[in-house]
């Protein structure tokens, strides 16, 4: 009992100290992925902007501080790979609650991006989209040099660009607005330096982590909100299901650092195993009639068998080494 | 002192096979982008320089890396099993990381930036010797080896000792030689009837040696610099006027007109005494007309050969520029200069450390156009423009463009990522101040330099840390699984690439806060003063913990 209230609170504090940078990670690639960059980007829109964001913080929170926990784990006192999974599964309820609730709380809204000019623009220099070389001037003016056929434009654009920069802000285009109508130019990206979220290896995983997250929600149009949510929950404790056995058969008390670095070896693999799963899911269409309503939770109840079949070989490869 | 010196030469053998690794790696799965029609050999250097960059890239994540793999695995081998303290290797893998960061501080501000220029203009080179080869061979094949020849000529330039440029334009020759044996000269014999193979080294005797030959305007010339220098020597006086008399002589048999014969050299007194004033358009106009009317006239031509040379240290005629247009460029660049106009090049080529331009647009500050030339070269400092036309005069401010920076950057203003890689330490303060005024989008040098704070802390900082919680949770196998070793080399080195990331990221927005932290607290302080505070006290405290540990296993 002492052992799963200790653990469950270090779960929580891990938990607690990760939301926040995990929070600004997230937010920061979801800006970067929309082509935002983040130099002139007030910190207030950057909050609100976040808050979009809170559910897939606090589980990619609550994931990462399970398996850290889990990682941890004096071995040497705690032998027992079930005692492990009930912190996890209380914390989880907690947190899930937790969110559960906040929804409800004027904090969590969701909101859309403010961004003007100055987003993307610095005045008097010139950034490259597409070919073009673009500058502005002051509050209106703007030089668009075509670099193909080495000509410069000048549009004094009288109508509000900025609102053209919100509307378009997922083509990654805006309008300019000169004297023979208006013109559609692109959004210079964002600036190279933004090192956080520029890692190729760090945009090749978080766009195959939206690619499996978009086919779970494809999957569950049609679901009430008690649904998905119930769906969400199932699927993120399944997945622990899976990955808290793979990380204590690393956690060796001989060489404890392998479960810490195990953790994200196995993190790397989730994306593309749980996209497997669903594809496999989707291919074979198996009968779910015995299910009856509780038909949508199919995919986590592959995910948790997968981890109990994954629990009992563990077990058996513990007693055998012994 | 055995364990310390173990422990150097682990750290020092893994730093140097991670980082020979690495550098196979990238010199293996080089693509070769953009290095088509370079040759193999030169390929293969800038392969290498290109592999050496983004190698020397990753090292701050070889250091973290190394300095994990030793606490964690290396000083838990069996050379490590007898009893020693902790500080007989926390110490020397601690002076070892800060060598370590010396070298990334070196690799990062200058090696680096270095490296990608020269390999750039390298690459710049060898497409200049490939369309040098492939103009020529077409040149030939259209039965115009002169024009094939004159390309060659013009590559070899730079670079003589190039045995192919050499052994084509020889072949070339030979086809012009055939060809004009039955019409008479050949270039090569055309350059060797004007050029002395050793030219006497003063005027007086340049002047005597030309009357000898009976080329009495040549010695017309040279005794009259010879004058000018020595108006008091006796004999040079007499020989002078013996020339000038027999030149008269010769003068009169051009034309029978005693007026013309006087306007003539009273011209041609204009034009010296322009000369001496050094008044050289002037003098230029006048040469160049008698010129055209006298080419018999040896010494006109040679004025004339002298005044251009002076007029082309200040200003060039078009036929220069024209001569480079086949040269491969840097296309499509705009920047604006000190006068605030907006300039645009359509092409700019560099040749011998001599920049041309072509086709350049300027712009007044509110976007209309101001005036269009077909020319330009970097002189002295500004870009002189012209159209087609000759010496004509001091060039009009509308023809003159002082560009903020020398133009060897221009070629990399274009691409934010391209000139943020090309720039050392020293020209990020210089000239960032300069290259934004020029309309280009660079970073201030401070907060570039916070940037470069946070790789180095993030080395510093991560090794550590990471090295510490590897060594309180070390293995305590002589040798640990191997399954889990695999596990480890698999997923530590881009463990430490993300965490690197991450911590560059986190001083990124610590970047981003000083904004808002200046308002209240640091007001008087700048941003790279800022992140070196706080990344300092973070690497303290990582110190600290590092240093706290024992060899005791927990």
């Amino acid at each position: 009992m002492k052992f799963i209230i200790k653990t469950t609170l270090k779960l929580l504090l891990f938990f607690f100290l990760l939301v926040l940078p995990i929070g600004l990670f997230i937010t920061f690639l979801a800006l970067s992925m929309r082509g935002v960059p983040l130099w002139n980007l007030g910190l207030r829109n950057i909050v609100d902007y976040g808050f979009n964001y809170l559910p897939h913080t606090v589980v990619v929170s609550y994931v990462l501080a399970a398996l850290i926990t889990v990682s941890l784990v004096d071995r040497i006192k705690v032998k027992s790979l079930f005692a492990v999974h009930v912190p996890v599964i209380i914390a989880g309820i907690i947190t899930g609650a937790g969110l559960y609730y906040m929804q409800e709380a004027p904090v969590y809204a969701d909101t859309e991006l403010n961004v003007g000019k100055n987003t993307f623009f610095k005045n008097d220099v010139f950034s490259s989209a597409d070919g073009l070389s673009i500058m502005t001037r002051g509050a209106n003016t703007y030089h668009v040099y075509n670099r193909k056929t080495n000509t410069l434009s000048t549009f004094v654009s009288r109508r509000e660009a900025a609102s053209s920069l919100k509307a378009d802000l997922d083509r990654g285009t805006f309008l300019l607005y000169g004297p023979d109508g208006p013109v559609t130019v692109p959004l210079p990206p964002g600036r190279r330096n933004e090192t956080l979220v520029t890692m190729g290896l760090v945009v090749r995983y978080a766009e195959r982590a939206r690619l499996v997250y978009r086919r779970i929600h494809a999957s569950s149009e049609g679901l009430g909100t008690n649904e998905k949510l119930m769906l969400a929950a199932a699927l993120v404790l399944s997945t622990l299901m899976i990955l808290i056995p793979l990380v204590w058969t690393l956690n060796d008390s001989g060489w404890r650092c392998a479960g810490l670095f195990g953790i994200f070896f196995f993190l790397g693999l989730a994306p593309y195993f749980s996209g497997f799963l669903i594809t496999m899911l989707k291919r074979f269409e198996p009968n779910l009639l015995f299910m009856g309503a509780w038909k949508f939770l199919f995919p986590a109840v592959v995910f948790g068998g997968v981890g109990i079949v994954i629990d009992v070989i563990a077990g058996l490869a513990k007693k055998a080494g012994r | 002192m055995k364990a310390s010196r173990k422990a150097l030469i682990f750290l020092f053998l893994s730093t140097v096979t991670a980082f020979g690794l690495v550098y196979l790696y990238f010199w293996l799965t080089d693509g070769s982008g953009g290095t088509e029609g370079i040759t193999r050999e030169l390929m293969g250097s800038v392969i290498a320089r290109r592999a050496l960059v983004r190698s020397l890239s990753v090292l701050p994540s070889i250091a973290i890396f190394v300095t994990i793999t030793a606490f964690s695995v290396l000083f838990t081998l069996a050379p490590f099993q007898e009893e020693f303290s902790y500080s007989a290797v926390a110490v020397p893998s601690h002076l070892f990381l800060l060598l370590l960061i010396v070298f990334i501080v070196l690799s990062q501000l200058l090696l680096i930036p270095k490296t990608n220029r020269e390999t750039e203009w390298r690459i710049y080179h060898a497409n200049a010797e490939e369309r040098a080869l492939s103009l020529s061979g077409r040149f030939a094949r259209e039965g115009d080896p002169r024009r094939a020849v004159t390309v060659l000529d013009t590559y070899l330039e730079m670079d003589r000792m190039n045995e192919t440029a050499v052994k084509k334009r020889e072949e070339f020759l030979e086809m012009l030689r055939k060809r004009s044996s039955d019409f008479g000269k050949t270039m090569e014999e055309e350059t060797r009837g004007t050029v002395q193979t050793e030219a006497p080294p003063t005027y007086y005797e340049r002047g005597k040696a030309a009357l000898q030959r009976e080329e009495y305007h040549q010695a017309l010339y040279y005794l009259e610099r010879a004058l000018t220098l020595h108006s008091d020597n006796a004999e040079l006086r007499e020989l002078y006027a013996r020339t000038e008399k027999r030149v008269g002589l010769l003068i009169g048999s051009l034309t029978e007109n005693e007026e013309e014969i006087q306007s003539l050299i009273q011209r041609k007194g204009r034009a010296l005494a322009y000369i001496e004033q050094e008044d050289y358009y002037a003098a230029y106009e006048i040469l160049r007309e008698l010129h055209e009317r006298y080419p018999g006239l040896g010494d006109l031509a040679l004025y004339l050969h002298t005044v251009e040379e002076e007029l082309k240290k200040t200003d060039f005629l078009p036929s220069e520029p024209r001569k480079y247009e086949w040269l491969p460029s840097f296309d499509s660049i705009i920047f604006m200069d000190g006068g605030g106009y907006i300039n645009t090049v359509r092409r700019l080529v560099v040749w011998n450390d001599t920049y041309y331009f072509y086709g350049v647009d300027r712009y007044r500050p509110d976007g209309s156009k101001m005036c269009s030339y077909l020319y330009g070269k970097y002189i002295e400092g500004k870009i002189l423009l012209k159209n087609d036309t000759g010496f004509v005069g001091p060039a009009c401010d509308e023809s003159v463009i002082v560009p903020p920076v020398d133009p060897a950057i221009l070629p990399f203003i274009m691409d934010t990522g391209t000139l943020d890689d090309r720039l050392t330490v020293y020209e990020r303060f210089s000239l960032g101040d300069k290259l934004l005024s020029a309309g280009v989008d660079v970073e201030d040098a401070l907060v570039y330099l916070s940037r470069q704070l946070g790789i180095l802390f993030a080395v510093y900082v991560l090794s550590l840390l990471l090295g510490t919680i590897g060594w309180a949770k070390r293995s305590i196998y002589e040798f640990p699984p191997v399954l889990k070793l695999i596990i480890f080399i698999v997923t530590v080195p881009l463990l430490s690439h993300l965490l690197l990331f991450l911590y560059r990221g986190a001083n990124d927005l610590l970047i981003y806060s000083f904004r808002y932290v200046q308002r209240s607290v640091f007001r008087n302080t700048n941003v790279a003063v800022f992140t070196a505070l706080v990344n300092g006290i973070i690497a303290l405290a990582v110190t600290f913990f590092f240093l706290s540990k024992s060899s005791r296993i927990d």
